[in-house]
């Protein structure tokens, strides 16, 4: 007998529908403001009034402003210090108000998605065992009430036996059941997204084979180019000859490694040094092994939290760089910085040195100024036919020495190393600076490209109160100034897309967004109201603005509509019967529409109406002006 | 469907006729819709239903003379439209009239004549005059065909052609009375004798009269012309359907309209008109595919105009 009892489908999904709302309600009822709660029980109260007793629905187009009302309001109230409450409170409000209207498909599956924000939003106050509860609710009545809502949205008039319910429940619980493994799935990836997940997944190889802070000599005998990216710099193109990306400095010499000695730097630049045209550059750096932070040679200003700016100019960030990071530095492009006092003692340290090398040293600067002494000792390894090559290094003990007196090959960190060893023996500060040269421009985007197999170094040497920039490597390597191939051309437009990820997702600038915010909500609370005063010189303004709407709405009813006055009068008419609840199918005559009304004194009048309607339309008479006039009486009185 | 009458001298017709013909109200009132339009009835119905009392009740209550032919398959035309036979007094052939020559004619089981009889028949219902030896005789007016067929039978039968069904105006049922009424008929008996008793309502000139003025007088507006013409346009274009209605069906939709709006009380047609009455003047002039001959017709007329949208 039971299991027989049929029951209205709409009964079932609205009561689910409650559930789900009253759920995310209870979610954050500890949360929001005494008056929202009020609001919401008040709410829930009339919607249950009006969707199980009265059903007199609330106009959609209310709805509709109040909707908009309230969102205007939640962003008013939006206060950075806690911007979560008053979006939770405005979602709750918006949930009850959407009970008040006649829902229809789209209307229910708004509810669920407010419900789940709500919801979400509750997790912001408390994550406890009590959202595990709430989560589980929902999760399980809105997969349920989905599929109920197919059925409700394929007839509405839908009835169910207790059976059948049953069994219909059954079928959509397994539905979120399904999902669970998936679920699990993400657990694992999901609490680590601290890290861009696709770096989780598939972190790139450490960039470590051109750049290092640690320049050795002689324990290698070939060097493969690597063409993977290590920056991009967005900036506007300079000459060639300029490009140095300035990494680290390097200070003290072991005999067969140069490293940064972990000093203070105590160089006293002076003010005037670092006046220059500024170069602005946005580096989208990939991650690598190390901490150092590029920029054009010679970097000025960063702006990155936690970079750490030395006096030798090297820029150091907090931590490796793990991921891609995003940072602007500012660079004047001057070979020679004027720095009114150096630790000469660091910048002169030598280990223990041949006596060939020292002699050499001593051969090129005996009895010459520290400027023509360095000119001597650059013009040295041009004039007596220095080669560059990244094959068949010398490998061994005396790496310097074989590469002045022997092979007279080798890479930059051969020709680098020896000049400053050279400029030293004879007691003039120099040092090393590790970094890359060149790159290629994408005019596109306009940025440069640096590539691993563009790591440098150069030599820096003091002299007048100026550290200025020396490179004795033949410059024929220089990527850049080399043409580049159409397949490189191809990788280099084809880059772009990489970039414009790169700015999008990493140059993400939250700071910036909220700016725009703030300028948007102030804005808005900026709006004033007008007083009477001002509202007296606006009434042309208004009565223009109400012109323009009623020739719209004239032009919109004659060009758009083009409906006949019969048409017209259906329309009307059937948007009144609408309004009691009957709809003519679009195939149902007027009489047999007439007789679905069950109310009989109403029926007699819309009969009457009808009737007369018919008399005029089916015995093809123009409507006169009184039957017009008719018309819209027996009308009124629908 | 409740057929509402608001002519008076239908009206009393009915009234005249209900306590003979208990729980047969919609069948006589589609009776009387056929015969008002002047249109012919095919009634198809399990035998022992009370077609034969609904059309001689019909008769008696319009004053009408009755005939009635049962077809077998050695019925031969000349049975039903009569023969000459010589007279010796006056030495020449005499003109026997056969049955046809009444004003309701009630052809029992017609799809048991043969097709040569048949056809005599449908000439007499569409030309109203049947030729008999190179002579034209008129055929009284007014003049009603009722026929019957049994659905079920088939063996023996010779099954209506289709351009044959199409010259019946409507083809209805009249289906198993109600419970009640049926007790009542056990429990009164046979009334068969007690249909002679009925005396005329109105007279056959009256009829023929109002015959006359629903074809004139009933007003079929531009609307309405268009409304029809799409119900054929989309009996034509139906999938199901291989030939949808002829013009001749259309004229008959007309018809049957405007006699449901005199019975109204109206002089215009109104869309519910057609709709009301399309169940039984369209179906039997349909011809389905050959794959779907299964479906109901009735109901794919209902489904029909549910796609027609009614003219405003």
């Amino acid at each position: 007998m039971k299991a027989n009892k049929e029951i209205s489908i709409e009964l079932i999904l609205k009561g689910i529908s409650y559930i789900i709302a009253v759920t995310a309600f209870m979610s954050v009822f500890m949360h929001i403001g005494i008056v929202y709660k009020l609001i919401g029980v008040f709410l829930l109260g009339l919607s249950l009034s009006i969707d199980f007793k009265t059903r007199i629905y609330v106009q959609r187009t209310i709805i509709n402003l109040t909707t908009v009302f309230i969102l205007f309001a939640t962003f008013y109230r939006i206060d950075l210090n806690d911007p979560a409450t008053p979006v939770i409170e405005g979602l709750t409000v918006l949930l009850f108000v959407k009970f008040l209207e006649e829902k229809a498909f789209r209307d229910y599956m708004q509810i669920y998605t407010i419900s789940l924000f709500i919801l979400s939003g509750s997790a912001l106050y408390n994550i406890d065992m009590s959202f595990l509860a709430f989560f589980l609710t929902q999760f399980f009545l809105t997969g349920i009430a989905i599929v109920i809502l197919t059925f409700y949205s394929e007839n509405k008039e839908t009835r169910l036996t207790i059976n059948a319910i049953t069994k219909t429940i059954t079928t959509a619980l397994l539905i979120p059941l399904i999902s669970i493994p998936m679920l699990i799935g993400l657990f694992f990836i999901l609490p680590r997204t601290t890290l861009p997940l696709f770096t989780f997944l598939n972190r790139p190889e450490k960039g470590i084979t051109g750049f290092t802070d640690n320049i050795r000599l002689g324990d290698v005998s070939g060097i493969q180019e690597d063409a993977s990216v290590i920056f991009r710099a967005n900036m506007p193109r300079v000459d060639d000859n300029s490009l140095y990306w300035r990494g680290v400095v390097l200070d003290y010499f072991d005999g067969i490694s140069w490293t940064r000695s972990n000093r203070d730097v105590t160089d006293v630049l002076s003010q005037r040094g670092l006046k220059g045209e500024v170069i602005q550059q946005g580096i989208f750096l990939e991650p690598y092994d190390n901490r150092y932070l590029f920029g054009l040679d010679r970097p000025v200003g960063i702006n990155m939290r936690g970079a750490r700016f030395q006096y030798d100019l090297t820029v150091m960030a907090d931590d490796v760089i793990k991921k891609r990071t995003y940072y602007v530095v500012n660079s004047i492009k001057q070979q020679a910085v004027e720095t009114i006092r150096i630790d000469t003692e660091v910048y002169t340290q030598l280990p223990e040195i041949s006596d060939k090398v020292k002699n050499l040293s001593r051969s090129l600067t005996e009895g010459k100024d520290a400027l023509s002494a360095v000119n001597s000792i650059v013009s040295f390894f041009s004039e007596k036919n220095f080669k560059y090559s990244l094959q068949n290094l010398p490998i061994t003990q005396n790496p310097l020495e074989d590469f002045l007196f022997e092979y007279r090959f080798g890479n930059c960190e051969y020709f680098a190393s020896a000049t400053a060893v050279l400029l030293r023996a004879s007691g003039i500060p120099a040092r090393l600076v590790v970094g890359y040269r060149g790159g290629y421009y994408n005019p596109i985007a306009g940025y440069y490209v640096v590539t691993q197999q563009s790591a440098h170094v150069w030599t820096e040497v003091y002299i007048n109160r100026h550290w200025v920039r020396i490179d004795t490597t033949p410059g024929s390597f220089i990527v850049g100034q080399r043409d580049a191939s159409f397949q490189q051309k191809i990788r280099i437009y084809l880059d772009t897309i990489n970039y414009y990820w790169n700015q999008m997702i990493i140059g993400y600038d939250f700071e910036k967004q909220m700016r725009g915010f703030r300028t948007f909500q102030s804005t808005i609370r900026g709006l004033k109201f007008p007083s009477f005063q001002d509202l007296k010189s606006f009434i042309p303004y208004i009565l223009f603005f109400i012109g323009i709407l009623i020739t719209i709405k004239v032009i919109i009813n004659v060009v758009m509509q083009r409906k006949t006055f019969e048409q017209r009068l259906i329309q009307d008419f059937e948007k009144r019967l609408k309004k009691k609840g009957y709809i003519r199918k679009k195939h149902q005559g007027l009489r047999d529409f007439v007789e679905t009304i069950r109310d009989d004194e109403y029926k007699q009048k819309v009969f009457l109406f009808v009737k007369e309607v018919e008399e005029v339309f089916y015995k093809d008479i123009k409507p006169s002006r009184q039957h017009k006039k008719r018309f819209k009486e027996l009308l009124r009185a629908l | 469907m409740a057929i509402e009458i608001k002519n008076q001298t239908v009206s009393r017709i009915i009234t005249s006729l209900a306590p003979y013909l208990q729980g047969k109200e919609n069948a006589l009132k589609l009776s009387l819709l056929a015969y008002f339009s002047k249109g012919h009835l095919l009634i198809e119905d399990l035998p022992g239903l009370g077609k034969t009392r609904l059309a001689v009740a019909l008769a008696r209550a319009l004053g009408l003379s009755f005939g009635r032919v049962q077809c077998t398959n050695d019925l031969l035309p000349s049975d039903i439209t009569g023969l000459s036979v010589f007279n010796k007094s006056t030495n020449s052939f005499d003109f026997h009239k056969g049955p046809i020559f009444n004003n309701i004619i009630l052809v029992d089981e017609i799809n048991r004549a043969t097709p040569k009889t048949q056809s005599a028949l449908l000439e007499a219902m569409a030309e109203e005059q049947v030729t008999i030896e190179g002579k034209t005789y008129r055929l009284p007016e007014p003049f009603f065909l009722i026929a019957t067929q049994n659905p079920l039978e088939h063996f023996g039968t010779f099954p209506l052609p289709d351009n044959q069904l199409d010259r019946f105006l409507m083809r209805i049922s009249i289906g198993y009375p109600p419970r009640d009424f049926e007790k009542d008929i056990i429990r009164g008996g046979s009334k068969r004798d007690t249909i002679n008793l009925i005396s005329p309502v109105i007279e056959v000139d009256d009829s023929l009269k109002m015959q006359k003025e629903i074809r004139q007088t009933v007003i079929i507006s531009e609307k309405m012309l268009d409304y029809i013409i799409e119900i054929l346009q989309a009996t034509r274009n139906n999938k199901y359907i291989k030939v949808g209605l002829s013009t001749r069906g259309a004229l008959a939709l007309s018809y049957v309209a405007k006699t449901s709006a005199y019975f109204q009380d109206r002089d215009y047609i109104i869309p519910e008109d057609i709709i009301e009455y399309l169940p039984y003047t369209a179906p039997h002039r349909l011809i389905l595919h050959e794959q779907y001959k299964g479906i109901d017709q009735r109901e794919l007329i209902q489904s029909i105009l549910q796609e027609v949208k009614i003219p405003l």
